[in-house]
């Protein structure tokens, strides 16, 4: 689909934009490659629950989720993750 | 509050409030009364959601005008703030994150709790492929005034992977990620005391927070979908969504106003005011991680 692509290719994009600025020792280089990145593994993750035929089981509104509900769980929990890393390190530098 | 500042400005505060409370619970209640018995399609016969309505016949000409200026302004912003400049007051300044393992990690954390917590509801579909019932857009002030440009980041990533995650994906997510960047980003420069400890901050988080960040990313968002949709001056004959110009601005646009500013309004300032000194102890507010050159 034309709307796939664009969004692949401005993924690519940030992600090239990225790793440029990363490699020149941009300070936000690291940011952007992170968006790109995350953007790369985010599209890897949609396409996957795409072909798992997890949307057909999403029809309308107020449709039970609870597959989305497991993966909110694991994101979440991967996320306090990184707060507990980053709590640590921001005390070591302190 | 503190006892130090005026009386007037807890006065202001409530005034500022009470009045922003008001809109949202408005928005909120004439949303779940309309008649949805009948279709979305009767706003263009003058008998849709009251909000959407009064959105809508501002007409296409008024957002594509006033919607493009507000995208323009908050695009600025945004690439202003990764290239390492910001507004202070009325004047840019620049300034230094180190975007360290401890910003990119808070970056991280910010960007998975605000996706995982707004992917939990990808069921409860507004507008198929487009919006849903977001509670967990209360976080994003929060992430703003706490963690200021990791957490407004986050957000704008927390976004992405949300969309994806609920299957409404699409070239529109472009616009969302800006948007929620925005929502984040508004109370995280304009909200001063992010202790929410005087009147003075809980006045300036309704206006700023609740109201403004709410209208901003809503039209921000919505503008972007009326130029990349079917109905656009430019991509009409190429668009890339499907959504028609009566459900951007009748439904989608009022809509996002609402769900951002009903639960901001309600749970993001105490939260922000129960988080802060964990923020502070734990190193991980904005103010003492930002360095501003002169």
């Amino acid at each position: 689909m034309p709307n796939d692509y664009g969004l692949i290719a401005f993924v690519v994009f940030v992600l090239i934009v990225g790793a440029i600025l990363y490699a020149m020792r941009k300070p936000v280089g690291r940011l952007i490659l992170v968006f790109g990145v995350g953007g790369v593994l985010t599209l890897i993750a949609y396409f996957i629950l795409i072909f798992a035929g997890v949307y057909d089981n999403v029809t309308g509104a107020f449709t039970p989720t609870p597959v989305l509900n497991v993966f909110a769980v694991v994101v979440i929990v991967a996320g306090l993750g990184a707060g507990y890393y980053a709590v640590q390190r921001a005390r070591v530098k302190k | 509050m503190t006892s130090k500042e005026p009386p007037s400005y807890k006065l202001v505060g409530v005034i500022v409030a009470i009045i922003v409370i008001a809109i949202a619970l408005y928005g909120t209640y004439s949303f779940l009364s309309w008649n949805w018995a009948t279709g979305p399609g009767d706003l263009l016969a003058g008998k849709g959601w009251t909000l959407g309505q009064w959105f809508y016949n501002l007409g296409l000409d008024f957002w594509l005008a006033v919607g493009g200026i507000i995208w323009l302004a908050g695009t600025i912003l945004f690439l202003m703030e990764l290239g390492g400049v910001t507004l202070e007051g009325l004047k840019l300044r620049r300034f230094s994150l180190r975007w360290d393992a401890v910003d990119i990690a808070t970056t991280a954390l910010c960007a998975a709790v605000y996706g995982g917590g707004l992917f939990a509801t990808g069921g409860l579909t507004i507008i198929p492929g487009f919006t849903w019932i977001r509670p967990a857009n209360a976080l994003t002030p929060i992430f703003g005034m706490l963690f200021g440009l990791p957490g407004a980041f986050g957000c704008a990533i927390g976004n992405f992977i949300a969309d994806a995650f609920a299957g409404f994906l699409s070239v529109g997510s472009i616009g969302g990620f800006v948007g929620n960047f925005i929502l984040a980003w508004v109370p995280y420069k304009f909200v001063k005391d992010a202790s929410m400890r005087s009147g003075k901050s809980w006045a300036q988080f309704y206006l700023w927070g609740v109201l403004v960040g709410s209208v901003w990313c809503a039209i921000y968002i919505g503008w972007w979908l009326y130029f990349i949709g079917p109905q656009s001056p430019v991509l009409a004959s190429f668009p890339l969504t499907g959504l028609p110009a009566f459900l951007v601005w009748g439904w989608f646009t009022p809509f996002v106003v609402i769900n951002n500013a009903i639960v901001t309004a309600f749970v993001s300032a105490p939260v922000t005011a129960a988080l802060f000194p964990y923020a502070k102890k734990w190193g991980l507010y904005w103010g003492d991680r930002i360095q501003y050159k002169s």
